[in-house]
């Protein structure tokens, strides 16, 4: 739970320009009356029902079970939502807030595009204006989510600044806001930001938890989920947190190593600091200057994490791991072959790691993976990188 | 009275010229100060460069990228500064413009016990509100460093109420682009809590800086002086003519 400052302990926060902080006030107070209003929470579910299809199936991954031959590992069927992941049960419900608070134009950034797409579907579906601003780089690697976010009637804003990648799109987005603060209704993508956003999405987040529970008879023993932001990991999470004996671990991409400074782990690998309006564990050097991250997975490309897994990390109540680009890789091949499933590279981390957990626990264990997105926007990627891998082996 | 409070103690409006430290390197930056100082500019605000400042627009992004490839840090950019009051005999008030991160990653405390040390005067941080503020403003108050504050036009008046008792030099007022009636309001809002007010501003007309300064007590000079700075082939004398023009301008209609 955050003060009323927004902390999770010592991380969380609002370090933004002083222009934001008006905002920032009427968007916690919109928040919280929408919260409190159950006619907010039935038109909410109303649209997570009939729109996006939940509630999403808990599927036990049978092959996958066997073929490992340890603890039984359920999917938590997250790429069944419209718009092919977890993201839209944030944009849902932030589009819905917007319009209560009477704002036409939405702006977001986005990594993978996931983010983008699920912002530019709410917002033709409520008539809202939509700008997304997305790295030049992540413009290239996920080309079809640009024409996908385009043929929804947004604007992509490619970003040319820095790493061209999230974090960027992300400072975009930010100077929008700063500029049009009054018009505009900026949509997180993730539990990261000033407060209230990581509690808001967060709670937005949070039926994906809820209904894992109702879906098992017992509790989990083990919920395991990727972290880039962090938002499919705090919606699974969020339930279980109060059940100390569901272990609950965290995957950051460890890209081509936690050595190689070619990674993402901003929680294994990072120290204090403020990014994008808060503070948690970021990747920064000696002099506070923000590092590059690397992730085959665009959506886990983001240098900072959102601060209340830094206070879960710290108080020990969640576990961060990581797994690499070849891992991902090797588990998103995994999961096509056994299960007919094609994942979102993102949460082939999750996936990855829950593949050498399950051997090791015994066969009346079980895990839930968040399957937070589907990897269609990845295929095109992976082929290209089989395919170099393969004729490097031959040239050998 | 501290130095910064000096500089509006006087009647003339204060001339404050930003740019970012290490763009292109730090001996142009010293080169800048040292001609900066001597040609008009009554205070100088140094950008300490931030690989994400979201507070500033493009301008200032690329220059501080430059910065940073070029080496630039905080520890330089304080080493500089001390060289400047050491060995250059510049006395002109040098405030700080700097990210938080930059600043959280050295220490709140041990980072403002160095800038005093080697004669910083101010600090103004971007990204800091009121009330993430806390802990910087006491390491201030211990040193005697000043701490600026901002203050939005979307500010409540209740917080600019406290932002003006916070501030200990002067305030600086960020209006929202492109809404000019809102200026004179705004202004007349903070007009009330009797701290000198600055600006920003973008153009190079010194008519621009006359309407300006009409407003408030300091002008500060951002994104066209960093873009001069980069573009001509003379930056230092080009910046100096340019503030010096300014200087004239300000003196003689204000």
């Amino acid at each position: 739970m955050s003060d009323s400052n927004g902390h999770f302990g010592v991380y969380g926060g609002q370090f933004v320009p002083e222009t934001l902080m008006v905002a920032l006030g009427e968007l916690e107070q919109a928040y919280e009356q929408a919260a409190a209003d159950p006619a907010f929470h039935e038109e909410l579910n109303y649209y997570l029902q009939q729109y996006s299809g939940r509630p999403t199936p808990l599927y036990l991954a049978k092959r996958l079970t066997e073929h490992l031959g340890g603890a039984a590992i359920y999917l938590k069927r997250e790429d069944l939502n419209h718009t092919g992941a977890h993201k839209i049960n944030n944009t849902l419900g932030q589009a819905l807030l917007a319009r209560r608070m009477g704002k036409k134009r939405i702006i977001a950034e986005t990594g993978a595009g996931q983010h983008g797409v699920a912002t530019a579907t709410v917002a033709a579906m409520f008539g809202l204006a939509c700008e997304i601003y997305m790295g030049e780089e992540d413009v290239r690697r996920q080309e079809l989510n640009v024409f996908r976010m385009r043929l929804l009637g947004a604007e992509v804003k490619p970003v040319s600044s820095g790493s061209k990648t999230l974090k960027d799109a992300t400072n975009e987005a930010l100077r929008d806001w700063v500029t049009n603060v009054k018009s505009t209704y900026y949509i997180i993508g993730s539990v990261v930001g000033p407060h209230p956003y990581p509690t808001m999405v967060r709670n937005f987040q949070s039926v994906i938890g809820k209904e894992t529970m109702e879906q098992l008879p017992n509790l989990p023993d083990w919920v395991i989920a990727c972290v880039g932001g962090g938002s499919n990991a705090m919606g699974i999470f969020h339930a279980f947190v109060p059940h100390p004996e569901v272990r609950l671990v965290g995957v950051e991409a460890a890209g081509e190593g936690l050595s190689t400074n070619k990674h993402a782990a901003a929680l294994t690998m990072g120290t204090r600091g403020v990014l994008h309006g808060s503070l948690s564990y970021i990747l920064h050097d000696e002099d506070g200057q923000i590092l590059p991250a690397h992730s085959v997975s665009a959506g886990l490309d983001y240098p900072g994490v959102g601060p209340e897994h830094s206070c879960l990390k710290d108080s020990g109540r969640a576990q961060y791991t990581t797994v690499t680009d070849d891992e991902a890789l090797e588990a998103f091949c995994s999961l096509c072959h056994l299960e007919g499933i094609i994942p979102a590279l993102e949460s082939a981390h999750a996936l990855a790691y829950a593949m050498k957990l399950a051997p090791r626990r015994p066969k009346d264990e079980t895990i839930v993976v968040c399957l937070s997105g589907r990897g269609d926007k990845d295929v095109q990627q992976v082929a290209d990188i089989l395919a170099s891998n393969r004729s490097r082996r031959e040239s050998h | 009275m501290s130095r910064l409070q000096k500089v509006f103690a006087s009647d003339r409006k204060a001339l404050i010229p930003f740019i970012v430290a290490g763009d292109p390197n730090l001996d142009a930056t010293a080169a800048l100060i040292t001609e900066l100082a001597h040609r008009g500019a009554d205070i100088i605000e140094l950008g300490v460069p931030f690989s994400d400042p979201v507070a500033n627009g493009p301008i200032v992004q690329e220059s501080c990228l430059r910065a940073l490839a070029a080496g630039t840090d905080s520890n330089k950019v304080l080493a500089m500064v001390a060289n400047l009051r050491n060995e250059g005999g510049i006395t002109t008030p040098i405030v700080l413009f700097i990210y938080y991160n930059c600043l959280y990653r050295r220490g709140c405390r041990s980072f403002v016990e160095k800038a005093t040390a080697a004669g910083v005067n101010g600090l103004m941080v971007p990204d800091l509100p009121f009330e993430e503020a806390v802990e910087l403003h006491q390491a201030c108050q211990d040193s005697g460093m000043d701490l600026i504050y901002t203050a939005a036009s979307t500010s409540t008046p209740q917080r600019l109420r406290r932002i003006a008792e916070l501030t200990t030099a002067f305030i600086y007022c960020v209006p929202l682009a492109g809404v000019n009636d809102e200026l004179t309001a705004f202004i007349e809002r903070l007009r009330t809590t009797n701290k000198p007010l600055t600006m920003g501003f973008d153009r190079s007309e010194p008519e621009q800086a006359i309407r300006l300064a009409s407003l408030v007590d300091g002008v500060i000079v951002e994104n066209a002086l960093v873009q001069m700075i980069h573009d001509s082939p003379e930056p230092v004398q080009a910046a100096g003519d340019f503030v010096h023009s300014l200087r004239k301008a300000l003196d003689t209609k204000v």
